[in-house]
């Protein structure tokens, strides 16, 4: 590829996301070092639905899905190893005819929390943004930290779901910017086509030592 | 004051509710299971059961199982056993302790990530309606549907039968021979209770070819597969295939190629066109490790240059899609692979390994020409070979923010004949070696493409044997910046950072087998002299898993820098 075409395929793919600004997805992972070998970090997020693609799928009565994976990790002389892992999900729906929120959390394969109903995403959030201990810790001595990956995905939005959602625009009944609807739909397209329909998130602890 | 205050909420709550809380109608149902659960759960002799607010104190131990009817609860002593809650807040302090399960319908619960518990825990929020009769205690089914809860359907829909009438998906990469091959047809998915079944007969339309009115190119994809086993187990298939298929498919992705192709109207790879049938069994769901084995006969063939539209360079001539040994194989195959990535698109720690063997036998009816005339030309007439090829990967982390990588790949001949040209390889481009353009002229001899004199039309791989080694460090560069933006593809970006810093350096080369010529062909037991490899080192910033690139041949100083973008790790 040459660098003209290198540069005008970056600019491209810079542009898409220039299009908005949402609140920030903060992501926490608190350690107790004191009684780390006991038990697991503390995990809180803020504004995973934040997104407003997200929250129109789910209007639309598409459930969405927020995968969390969180990896414990051993320093090493060297190399580092990961020690453990856990991983869990949040499932968020609209009940079509009630117009209320429902949330339940999940872990290997059962539902641990349910989380009842609210009237709206933001509420709904509020319930599982609240901090949740993880279930993994160090159960040795050593140098550790933890790595949290979290994923947002729609669950049935295929590519025809998605094409017909690029195809209507982001919000329909409101006024927008035809520019930014275009850049915007840029954006989706190209997320689509780099394997998007999926957004991704990570934070890191700091290394904490277990005696 | 927080926890005080929802302490008196929690002892007035069974005052204000009375035993069951708000009408049905605005409230979501409990699942039936649960229900039922919490029933059996009451029903049973537990160590202590009260129908109104109860509080374990520190240092009181109650062995046996607690139930609670509208609470609150309150525990800062040790339960050795578990505790169920019906209607009912509950109170841990950060002394208590739970040794077995808490199960807590139509509460909440506060303390939890203060104190122990030793199982699992459950919270519904949801009421459970219900009546006693004595000290038994009857859910209420009046207005209930017992049919499956709104998560559980959609696990359901995941993971049952599943059947579409016209299933359109895309074949393969945007490519010079088809423009973008489509699969069209139904699709069947059947789960039994020994396994499944899969049935997927498709037309394959390609763009570039199937709309000629002289000559209309469809080809046909159909493929079923049994598996014996749940999770894990042995699959057995066929597939009938007219399709096309690329020939060297380890250094760039298909997401790669296609955009390469259709952007830029550079195709990083060559086609040949397979016809015919095979049958396979494959052992899935074995942890990290697969195995498949195949059997089948096919008639391989040449396939013609097209010219599918591209956004940039229109007015450039595509390069040559280079002829093939055309005729009928019967080829045989094992595959194994074995994966301990952290995660298989953004690894920080693990092994990958894949390894191939392929068994061929047939007879060429028409010879692709070569480079030069010796050695290891094909011939018109019947071929027998064995071919390997082994890629080995390893991911090591570092630290929190660095890792170093590093890749081996050895492929080629193993014995028989010479290699058909549809399966010799070659070491060159940006998934290779990217301080070395992609098949561009050079002079002397080629060891990215051995190509032994003036080369012929596409520059086709003539490789018998190649290897190839790659190690590169990347360093997060902690830097925040697409965090808050909305559409940015952050597929790829999930256990690294959204910026990478990453230096690499690579060496490799490929040969010919048979008696020594120059730097180009060597006897099956010798090894080249590194002092002939390739080699080339780069540096890159990768912005949430978009790798922008420049690499600079260290063996061959005149060539010029190169800069490339990536979609994915180098590897």
């Amino acid at each position: 590829m040459s660098v003209r075409n290198a540069v005008v395929l970056a600019g491209l793919l810079w542009a898409a996301p220039l299009v908005a600004q949402r609140e920030r997805v903060t992501l926490e992972v608190a350690v107790n070092a004191a009684s780390a070998l006991q038990e697991g970090p503390t995990i809180t997020t803020a504004n995973l639905l934040a997104d407003a693609n997200t929250r129109e799928l789910l209007r639309n009565g598409f459930a969405t899905r927020i995968h969390f994976r969180l990896e414990l990790w051993r320093k090493g002389g060297l190399f580092d190893d990961r020690s453990d892992q856990a991983e869990w999900e949040i499932l968020v729906q609209q009940d079509p005819t009630t117009h209320m929120y429902s949330a339940v959390r999940r872990q290997n394969n059962q539902v641990t929390e349910s989380f009842g109903e609210s009237a709206t995403v933001t509420t709904a959030e509020a319930q599982f943004d609240r901090p949740f201990r993880a279930p993994v810790h160090p159960n040795r001595s050593g140098r550790y930290y933890y790595n949290l990956t979290v994923d947002v995905q729609t669950l049935t939005e295929t590519d025809l779901d998605a094409l017909q959602q690029w195809l209507r625009g982001p919000t329909a009944p409101q006024k927008s910017n035809p520019i930014t609807a275009v850049r915007g739909g840029i954006g989706r397209l190209f997320s689509r086509m780099l394997g998007g329909g999926k957004q991704v998130y990570q934070e890191r602890s700091g290394v904490f030592e277990v005696p | 004051m927080r926890r005080a205050l929802f302490t008196l909420l929690a002892a007035l709550a069974p005052v204000i509710a009375g035993a069951q809380r708000g009408p049905l109608s605005d409230r979501q149902q409990l699942p039936g299971d649960v229900r039922r659960e919490v029933a059996e759960k009451w029903n049973r002799p537990n160590a202590v059961r009260s129908a109104d607010r109860l509080e374990i104190e520190a240092g009181q131990e109650v062995t046996g199982d607690v139930a609670v009817q509208r609470g609150p609860l309150i525990i800062s002593g040790h339960v050795i056993g578990s505790v169920l809650a019906i209607n009912s807040d509950v109170l841990l302090r950060p002394t208590a302790r739970i040794d077995g399960n808490l199960l807590v319908v139509g509460g909440e619960v506060d303390g939890r990530n203060s104190a122990f518990i030793g199982g699992s825990t459950r919270i519904y929020r949801q009421s459970l309606v219900y009546r006693t009769e004595g000290d038994q205690l009857i859910p209420s089914d009046s207005g209930m549907s017992d049919g499956l809860s709104w998560w559980q359907r959609i696990e359901r829909r995941r993971e049952g039968n599943w059947s579409e009438p016209l299933r359109v998906v895309q074949a393969g990469p945007y490519n010079r021979v088809e423009g973008l091959p489509i699969e069209l047809g139904p699709a069947i998915y059947r789960r039994t209770s020994w396994g499944s079944l899969d049935f997927a007969p498709a037309a394959v339309v390609r763009t570039g070819a199937s709309f000629s009115s002289e000559r209309a190119d469809v080809g046909y994809h159909v493929r079923t597969e049994i598996r014996f086993g749940h999770g894990a187990g042995i699959g057995i298939g066929g597939r009938l295939v007219s399709v096309v298929e690329p020939i060297e498919t380890w250094w760039l992705t298909d997401l790669e190629v296609a955009l390469a192709s259709f952007v830029a109207r550079r195709d990083y790879r060559d086609y040949f066109q397979r016809h015919g049938a095979n049958l396979f069994v494959t052992l899935y769901g074995a942890g990290d490790l697969s195995l498949t084995g195949s059997y089948g006969h096919e008639r391989w063939s040449s396939r013609d240059l097209k010219n599918p539209f591209t956004i940039f360079n229109s007015d450039r001539n595509w390069r040559d899609n280079p002829l093939v040994d055309d005729g009928p194989f019967h080829v045989a195959t094992a595959q194994l692979q074995f994966d301990t990535r952290t995660d298989p698109e953004d690894p920080w720690a693990g092994w990958f390994v894949n390894a191939e063997l392929e068994y061929g036998n047939g007879t060429i009816t028409s010879a692709a020409p070569m480079s030069g005339t010796t050695p290891r030309v094909t011939a018109l007439g019947p071929t027998s070979y064995t071919r390997g090829l082994f890629d080995v990967r390893r991911y090591n982390r570092l630290g929190p923010d660095a890792q170093l990588n590093m890749r081996v790949v050895l492929g080629g001949w193993l014995g028989g004949d010479p290699l058909p040209l549809e399966r010799r390889l070659s070491v060159d481009g940006p998934g290779a070696l990217p301080g070395f353009d992609f098949r561009s002229a050079r002079a002397g001899t080629d060891v990215g493409t051995c190509s032994g004199g003036p080369p012929v039309a596409g520059r086709p791989a003539e490789c018998e044997r190649i290897a190839l080694a790659q190690i590169e460090y990347r360093g997060d560069l902690r830097l925040k910046f697409t965090g808050n933006w909305e559409g940015w593809p952050r597929r790829f970006h999930s256990a690294h950072g959204d910026v990478v810093w990453v230096l690499f350096a690579d060496a490799g080369r490929g040969w010919r087998v048979g008696p020594p010529v120059g730097t180009l062909s060597y006897p099956s037991g010798d090894w080249p002299p590194l002092s002939t490899f390739r080699s080339d080192i780069g540096l890159g910033l990768d912005f949430a898993g978009i790798g922008v690139y420049a690499a600079k041949s260290v063996s061959t100083p005149a060539e010029p820098i190169n800069f490339f973008v990536r979609l994915r790790h180098r590897f």
